[in-house]
């Protein structure tokens, strides 16, 4: 699980911890922008021509 | 989420922030920052390890879907939906109570009316998890220390 301090998780901060000790941290819209490109691929999901992005409170904030 | 991978001294000192480097005063009963509260203290200590629950029309993946290096986005994902004949996806991201199966469900009752067949839901339980306050993450680092202690202690011995 990865933690954000305050709004930072909302606004693309890196994670606070836990510290990847072997490469990159992990910034909030890495999370986003895997999600929407999970969709994108075209080999399992090949008539998809909408991608919606909700949120519910914070949720809402961090797109 | 393997956190016990990151069980590792450059935690400890990625937390030093708020922290001396060495051993945290607080441990030895010397003024520090305030403890956290039991309110602030819930939405990692507990709600962080409340099991995922089941959610009708939706599957858990756990695996599939990776972010940065070597983290795991888990999401609830439609289960009664064509993935080839699919047009539209909607991605839920959850507020601060994790609540990624509420998310699914309410998301999946607004799409019913609509053409549900061709919608897949996609809701996200982590990676997201709050800090509120920097004492909070004190606590954590106190936590942490001890853990890194613990660990190095044990690899000491062999």
């Amino acid at each position: 699980m990865h933690m954000y301090e305050g709004n930072g998780w909302s606004e693309g901060a890196d994670n606070q911890f836990p510290t990847n000790p072997i490469g990159k941290d992990v910034s909030s819209f890495d999370g986003l922008d895997a999600a929407i490109a999970y969709f994108a691929n075209k080999n399992k999901f090949p008539s998809i021509r909408h991608i919606v992005l909700a949120g519910h409170s914070a949720g809402g904030q961090s797109k | 989420m393997n956190t016990g991978l990151y069980l590792t001294s450059s935690m400890h000192t990625s937390l030093a922030r708020w922290e001396p480097d060495w051993f945290p005063a607080s441990f030895f009963g010397l003024p520090g920052q305030p403890a956290p509260t039991p309110y602030y203290m819930k939405p990692l200590s507990t709600r962080s390890a409340l099991p995922l629950l089941e959610t009708p029309g939706a599957i858990i993946d756990r695996s599939s879907l990776t972010v940065g290096d070597n983290s795991v986005l888990v999401y609830y994902i439609s289960n009664d939906v064509d993935f080839s004949t699919a047009t539209q996806a909607v991605i839920v991201v959850h507020g601060v109570n994790r609540d990624a199966n509420k998310a699914f469900a309410s998301m999946q009752g607004a799409v019913e009316t609509a053409n549900k067949n061709e919608t897949i839901i996609m809701a996200v339980r982590t990676i997201y998890c709050f800090v509120k306050r920097p004492t909070l993450i004190a606590a954590y680092s106190l936590f942490f220390s001890m853990e890194t202690i613990r660990v190095r202690f044990q690899s000491r011995r062999g």
